[in-house]
């Protein structure tokens, strides 16, 4: 049996590179509350935390009579004050241009798989100065099924022409997990951005290339 | 045509209630009738075939039962109940979007206020003109209202909230050529973010209609036929009114009087026939006359056989829909005393006078 070697890392981005939740949050809401609703941070844990926008405006359908009609209108709203959010609060983080750096210097190939739109990773990676150090990115429009389906997982694996025992995902909810998990590939589980570091990944894969 | 009427009721001075008034003012009963009875009666009026959406507020709407209220006023009323904290008029409005029928006609109006008049021919003539919007206007130069500004040929250029661009104020009245045109222009105003004080108008809406080359068009109503309540004292000064319009010290009736001794007094006949309605009987001492054409021609022959005329009101009096005039006439230096009892239409034109008088002999 030949060792495991580790050639590429692929991070999911929000919660891991970018700590976007805040902003997806309320700009959901501010979109929300043109209708007189609102999703308290209460229900947001209980409930919508780590579901689409999608989901959770079908949930607000049933739960608010919030018209179907209007779905897309507010989603496109979101989308318009999370970019928003985004050129204004987006800062580049020291710890992941360090760590990217590094892993690309010694060799690794890095790459973005995320749920978000196309447009979202671009400006975020763009404003958090990490897209120099990426291969690729995919966005939700990239796949047909979005996580926790493993599509995303297994079109950026082929991309890169590895095969699942040679990439390590790094994922921090639910969904992400279940799609990287199904992916075949070493999953790295992080409780939010801080925890995405240089030290961390390369302990990581030691571990994994040790252990093998 | 089957016509979309949304009134969006959603607004939070709708409800206000006070020590006087305990519930809030559309509840409020003038005269055996609901205010609320009134300000739907005009769009009830235009046709029964009409899809009527009531945008209600659901706290208020089962704090104050408005939903039974209104489907008892007319069962062609619909429900849509929606959150009472939206930002304004406008995003209440698309709420209801499932309601409507995005391919006919949509009227946005309100129930905080009555339009006093016959909408059909107005409807109509936004309808033939084919323009992509409308709206009721008045004369008005105080702050609280939504104004518009006119070009020559009517049609409006600009629309602003709470600030007089020209004189001409919105009566609470919009129309929109396909309920859609009004739904995707209300998504240009709230993805331009054009808020007022915090709140998206139905007004801007019009402005997002110009932008994209569409024609508004602006149709003058006058300005008595337009009550709006945003407060009690508005309240108080309609109820005033229907008490001034509806009972025996009628205002009109007593202008229609004075203006129609005048007219005589000026022996122009076009003046005078003006009064008459179509079926006018003139009764006097010497004849009875039935018709407006043959009354005409006999004040004609009364003014062609005089050298001078003098018509003087010594006193006016009114009681509901009649008028007394005491007078003094004096045909060529003849002295006769006399009064006439008119009894009015609801147009203010005459339905029939009775003349009495007698000659005054100077001795």
């Amino acid at each position: 049996m030949s060792k495991t070697v580790i050639k590429a890392v692929i991070f999911d981005m929000d919660g891991v590179l970018i700590d976007a939740k805040d902003w997806h949050y309320d700009a959901l809401n501010k979109a929300l509350i043109k209708f007189g609703m609102e999703i308290s941070r209460l229900d947001h844990l209980t409930t919508y935390d780590g579901l689409s926008t999608g989901q959770k405006l079908k949930i607000l359908s049933k739960v608010n009579n919030l018209p179907e009609s209007l779905h897309s209108f507010i989603n496109e709203l979101k989308q318009q004050y999370t970019m928003d959010i985004v050129y204004q609060s987006c800062k580049p983080m020291f710890q992941h241009q360090y760590a990217l750096g590094q892993l690309k210097s010694e060799g690794y190939k890095l790459a973005v798989a995320s749920n978000s739109i196309r447009n979202s990773v671009s400006v975020m990676m763009d404003k958090s100065k990490l897209i120099d150090y990426l291969e690729f990115y995919l966005s939700n429009q990239d796949v047909s099924k979005a996580k926790p389906d493993p599509e995303i997982y297994n079109a950026a694996i082929s991309k890169l022409g590895l095969l699942p025992n040679e990439c390590v995902i790094v994922e921090d909810n639910e969904n992400g997990l279940k799609a990287a998990r199904a992916s075949g590939a070493y999953v790295l589980k992080v409780e939010t951005v801080n925890d995405v570091t240089y030290d961390n990944i390369k302990n990581f894969i030691k571990e994994i290339e040790s252990e093998a | 045509m089957k016509l979309n009427i949304l009134i969006p009721m959603a607004g939070n001075s709708t409800y206000k209630t006070s020590e006087v008034h305990s519930f809030p003012k559309m509840l409020s009963e003038i005269n055996g009738k609901l205010l609320i009875e009134r300000s739907a009666s005009p769009f009830l009026e235009l046709s029964d075939e009409n899809n009527i959406i009531a945008v209600l507020p659901k706290k208020q709407m089962v704090d104050f039962n408005l939903d039974k209220v209104l489907k008892l006023i007319s069962s062609s009323i619909s429900i849509c109940s929606i959150s009472d904290k939206t930002q304004g008029a406008a995003c209440s409005a698309l709420l209801a979007i499932e309601h409507l029928d995005l391919d006919t006609p949509l009227i946005i109006s309100s129930f905080d206020q009555i339009l006093d008049l016959d909408l059909s021919p107005l409807v109509n003539q936004f309808i033939e003109q084919d323009v992509d919007a409308g709206v009721l206007t008045f004369e008005a130069v105080h702050p609280k209202w939504s104004f518009v500004k006119v070009n020559e040929h009517s049609y409006v250029t600009q629309a602003a909230e709470k600030s007089p661009i020209s004189k001409t104020a919105i009566a609470g009245f919009y129309y929109f050529k396909k309920a859609s045109v009004f739904v995707e222009s209300t998504k240009h105003m709230i993805r331009n973010n054009v808020m007022h004080e915090n709140l998206f108008y139905i007004s801007h809406t019009l402005n997002e209609v110009i932008l994209r080359g569409g024609k508004v068009l602006s149709l003058p109503i006058p300005k008595d036929k337009y009550f709006h309540f945003h407060d009690d004292h508005a309240l108080d000064l309609y109820e005033e009114h229907f008490n001034l319009t509806h009972s025996s010290t009628n205002p009109t009736i007593l202008t229609r009087t004075e203006a129609y001794v005048k007219a005589f007094d000026s022996k122009s006949i076009s003046a005078v026939a003006d009064f008459f309605s179509p079926n006018f009987t003139l009764t006097d001492p010497a004849t009875s006359i039935s018709g407006k054409d043959k009354v005409i021609d006999y004040i004609q022959s009364i003014f062609e056989s005089t050298e001078s005329i003098r018509f003087v009101s010594k006193k006016i009096m009114v009681d509901s829909n009649n008028s007394v005039i005491e007078f003094e006439l004096i045909l060529d230096g003849k002295v006769l005393l006399g009064t006439d009892i008119i009894k009015w239409d609801n147009e203010n034109k005459m339905i029939s006078m009775n003349a009495y008088l007698y000659e005054c002999n100077n001795g």
